[in-house]
């Protein structure tokens, strides 16, 4: 029998419902609930595992090897073959490795040199980059520390805590220190600019993925009542589950309770419709003295204009997945995704056809990729053309085609 | 914690990102293919050869599930060309500790929910790691007090923090649940 993915997703669900049984969703439940009636065996490796978990002979076996050693000796590999050609390496793939990049770069060059005499492609002529891990973290007494990707991971040293940097990750841990005073209730602020993205883990342990221009604040402790930060922007939030302690996400429009869980919050102040989507757990979101408790999969959004309130059944990916580096958008009004694409990419949409800001447009693209791959694949699936001059982009229809 | 992004980092040749994702992996890869063959230098050269392979074909990748079914499957493939003999991998199979036979799939899930387990105890004080292996191991609170020669009192408090606390950094897994294919 063959791997796939599934097998890693039950391994999690598992997981899941070992540690955390009362989060566990419906679909997961149901999931792992098929899998342990599928055989005999499944069910038996799971009852096991709800007694006991081998982590002693995991840790026993594990120790027999020296995985530093092993990992110098696969980097010399790695890096003798692609300096020296193959010193070192075992030969088994050259010959079909070899034959592979040929046949790839001969195509490439004829795809490349078609397109150049077929018309000119403006794309090809501006690149526009897409956002980086870049944040700016702000002390109550106004110093500011910037933080980007050019900084080695590190750990930066201030008199009342400590921020440790994981540039690999894009994220900033930040630990008070233990003498610094309870209950400060003086503001820190991590703000990611525009064609940014950072995530920040809370003393507590709660971590926070922020979007491009987005700004978070959080006391320099929390009280001991509750733990309450300042949303403007957009983040994702895991909020490490304490009973005791709750935990309160504030945005202009509305106070996000927070009971233990993993949810997105969209608050940004161009942005017509706010909207908060609980993945798991659950949320109660009050507004003017209301409040409304929230199920996973359903987002509660707020019309800024017209002040009306409603909850929604939806996909979370759609609303989660630029924390996976994807844009995910489904049947999303061209103008709403374009005022994405511009906090992300840091360009300006200008249009030749106003009809076109209303187009309809599906699809989930790879947010670290350039803009000029993002607009050609909407140029494949739509009839609508775009040519770049520095930073801004033109948006026509392209009337050779029929669409 | 190994993203989708440090994965399209590798694809571009990225040797930092690689070596980030050895971190990650190496300990799991090496534990599953030693359960199948007990053989500490021929499962080494497996899991490299599997990690090689990778490399070879990095481009292709765009997400780290996909590259963790892969570097599995390279492996067990490998393994299943070391034991032709069809006895001695019943004889294999049945002895992981466990009394009965399980598939090379029940081997993955059971591997990934061991070592995802274990991370989150290596983010643990080395007391609660402790305290922590030998509970999961079926250690009564007594049993554990007397074996690391302290309180039972201490025992049960540092079993509950550390419970609490796996709990809480396991939960960002749902995070990371994947989600549907690049363009």
């Amino acid at each position: 029998m063959n791997f796939d993915e599934k097998d890693i997703k039950i391994a999690r669900v598992i997981i899941k419902k070992l540690c955390n049984p009362d989060e566990l969703s419906p679909v997961d439940s149901d999931k792992l609930e098929k899998w342990i009636t599928s055989s005999e065996q499944n069910r038996k490796l799971f009852e096991r595992f709800k007694v006991k978990i081998p982590v002693e002979d995991y840790q026993k076996i594990t120790a027999l090897t020296d995985e530093n050693r092993h990992l110098m000796r696969l980097m010399d590999t790695v890096k003798g073959s692609s300096t020296f050609g193959l010193a070192g390496r075992r030969r088994r793939w050259l010959g079909y490795a070899a034959g592979i990049l040929v046949l790839i770069t001969g195509l490439s060059l004829a795809f490349y040199l078609s397109r150049q005499s077929e018309k000119q492609t403006p794309l090809a002529l501006n690149r526009i980059v897409p956002g980086q891990p870049k944040v700016i973290f702000e002390l109550p007494t106004g110093e500011e520390i910037f933080i980007d990707h050019m900084i080695p991971s590190t750990k930066i040293e201030k008199d009342g805590f400590d921020l440790i940097v994981d540039s690999l990750n894009g994220r900033v841990q930040y630990i008070p220190k233990e003498n610094s005073p309870q209950n400060s209730p003086a503001l820190n602020r991590l703000r990611v600019p525009k064609g940014g993205e950072y995530s920040l883990e809370l003393p507590d342990g709660t971590v926070v993925w922020m979007n491009s221009e987005s700004s978070l604040q959080f006391p320099e402790t929390f009280s001991s009542e509750k733990r309450e930060v300042y949303l403007e922007g957009e983040a994702c939030f895991h909020v490490a589950t304490n009973a005791e302690w709750p935990f309160y996400v504030h945005t202009q429009q509305c106070d996000i309770r927070v009971l233990g869980t993993t949810f997105n919050v969209s608050a940004y102040r161009d942005d017509r419709v706010w909207h908060t989507t609980l993945v798991e757990g659950s949320v109660a979101i009050g507004r003017g003295g209301d409040e409304t408790l929230l199920k996973p999969n359903e987002q509660y959004r707020i019309d800024v204009i017209n002040g009306s309130c409603e909850v929604k059944k939806v996909d979370p990916e759609l609303y989660t997945s630029w924390v996976e580096g994807k844009f995910y958008f489904k049947a999303y009004v061209f103008e709403e995704l374009v005022t994405k694409l511009e906090r992300w990419y840091d360009f300006k949409m200008s249009y030749a056809d106003e009809e076109i800001k209303k187009r309809r447009f599906s699809g989930v693209v790879n947010k670290y990729q350039p803009l000029q791959e993002m607009l050609k694949f909407l140029e494949m699936t739509s009839n609508v053309k775009f040519k770049i001059e520095k930073n801004e982009v033109r948006a026509s229809l392209d009337t050779n085609k029929e669409n | 914690m190994v993203s989708n992004t440090h994965i399209l980092n590798i694809a571009r040749g990225d040797y930092e990102a690689f070596e980030l994702l050895h971190k990650e992996l190496y300990k799991r890869m090496f534990y599953f293919v030693y359960k199948l063959i007990q053989d500490k230098e021929q499962s080494e050269d497996i899991v490299q050869d599997a990690f090689l392979k990778y490399w070879d074909n990095r481009e292709d990748f765009t997400d780290f599930l996909s590259v963790k079914v892969y570097l599995y499957t390279v492996s067990k493939n490998s393994v299943l060309h070391h034991i032709r003999d069809e006895k001695r991998h019943k004889r294999i199979m049945a002895s992981l500790e466990f009394e009965e036979t399980f598939s090379e799939n029940q081997l993955l899930i059971a591997t990934e929910i061991i070592a995802e387990i274990q991370q989150a105890i290596n983010a643990l004080p080395a007391q609660t790691q402790r305290v922590i292996t030998l509970s999961m191991n079926e250690k009564k609170v007594e049993e554990i007090a007397r074996e690391l020669n302290i309180s039972p009192n201490t025992v049960k408090t540092l079993k509950k923090n550390g419970y609490l606390f796996l709990r809480n950094r396991l939960a960002h897994l749902k995070v990371l649940l994947p989600f549907l294919f690049l363009s």
